[in-house]
């Protein structure tokens, strides 16, 4: 009998070691978001983006995210969050970002679902570098990190 | 009865998995089609490319051998009937299996290093951050082949980790059909999603490493509450 208590007792380290897991995983939830406070991007609606960009003449940024995708997430942390690359993006760009909700809602907005035929987003993040009259001047599918983004960037003029 | 009694790992079964795997021609021959893949995406390819994708279905390989296929095969009915802790085979079994996976992990990415280092740029950043998340994400995929194993028999883990993968993705969309009665099932839905098969991290996110290896934290303890009260009648399937 002893023995198969013994051969059956649950090692209370495991269970201390996931229950600490779990408790740090809460406790970043709320005490670090995953997104920051202060948005330095200044995103643009999209209404506004054409007429913005033609009368700046700048290109549009167009980002293709969604809430439940973790590399947007790290796209936003690493690139929209970094104050260096927010200015470069703030002073070149319009940036428009639009957020997919076919997941949680079952679809999208008119608009959104509308742009992501136009330019044929399959997957997320999508960022989309498009001239003031909607074509398109370059892509980044996937989140290859802040490097990456940052040559992307420069091959668009 | 003093609880911390128990051993969490027993050497020699982490031992006899390792071996197991290391001689087996299967292992041998898929690790060094992993290096070949690395050589070849290394020349045009962004660093940290396929070979994680291939580390991950090799996780699927292997990760779906504890438990269930060795209550089917008559194997656990024997090793039960020596004086080892349920748990501590299971866990052991687990580390075993994860042991080989990173040892197969480490031979691509060393196969992509040396093929950079050749062609005078090693992206280390990049290269190190795909090899730890290649290594947690298969932490998880391991432990819940290893909690579906606990409940089923045979290779029937991996029949539920799959459906049940295809099962998360396909139902939110057939909801959507009457989003409005259906947005909260969605929801949840798409969360469990997001836990139990999170998608690969392109960079460095330590909230990303919690989120994988508290759930497999929390999948290891249920395999082992399961597997404590299971049933292991002798004869094989």
């Amino acid at each position: 009998m002893e023995r198969t208590r013994n051969q059956r007792t649950v090692p209370v380290l495991l269970i201390v070691v996931a229950a600490l897991l779990v408790a740090a995983r809460v406790a970043a939830h709320f005490f670090a978001p995953e997104t920051p406070k202060d948005q330095l991007v200044q995103w643009v609606p999209l209404e506004e983006a054409g007429a913005m960009a033609a009368s700046t003449n700048r290109i549009i940024l167009i980002d293709f995210t969604a809430e439940w995708c973790a590399p947007c997430h790290l796209l936003d942390a690493q690139v929209f969050g970094d104050p260096t690359l927010a200015n470069e993006i703030n002073s070149r760009f319009v940036p428009v970002r639009l957020t997919d909700r076919q997941r949680e809602e079952g679809r999208n907005s008119q608009s959104v679902q509308a742009l992501q035929q136009e330019y044929g987003v399959k997957s997320f993040p999508t960022v989309i570098f498009a001239a003031p009259d909607g074509s398109e001047r370059g892509r980044m599918e996937g989140y290859g990190g802040r490097e990456q983004f940052r040559r992307v960037m420069e091959t668009i003029r | 009865m003093n609880l911390f009694s128990v051993r969490l790992l027993s050497k020699v079964v982490i031992q006899e998995t390792i071996r197991r795997h290391l001689t087996h021609i299967g292992y041998v021959t898929y690790v060094a089609f992993m290096a070949i893949v690395a050589v070849g995406v290394s020349q045009f390819g962004p660093p940290g490319a396929m070979w994680p994708t291939l580390v991950g279905l090799l996780a699927i390989i292997t990760g779906c051998d504890p438990i269930g296929p060795e209550f089917s095969s008559g194997t656990l009915q024997l090793i039960l009937v020596k004086p080892v802790n349920r748990a501590t085979y299971l866990l052991s079994r687990v580390a075993g299996v994860l042991c080989v996976i990173w040892l197969a992990a480490l031979v691509p990415f060393a196969c992509e290093v040396i093929c950079r280092v050749v062609k005078g740029e090693v992206p280390w950043q990049a290269m190190g951050t795909t090899l730890l998340n290649t290594a947690v994400l298969a932490i998880l995929t391991v432990s819940l082949l290893t909690l579906f194993g606990s409940l089923t028999r045979a290779y029937l883990n991996v029949a539920v980790y799959m459906v049940l993968q295809v099962a998360l993705s396909v139902i939110p969309m057939m909801l959507s059909l009457n989003r409005e009665r259906f947005a909260a099932i969605s929801r949840v839905i798409g969360v469990i999603d997001q836990n139990l098969y999170p998608e690969a991290m392109p960079g460095l996110d330590w909230r990303w490493l919690l989120l994988v290896i508290s759930n497999a934290g929390v999948a290891l303890t249920l395999a082992c509450f399961v597997f404590r009260s299971r049933e292991v009648p002798y004869g094989a399937d």
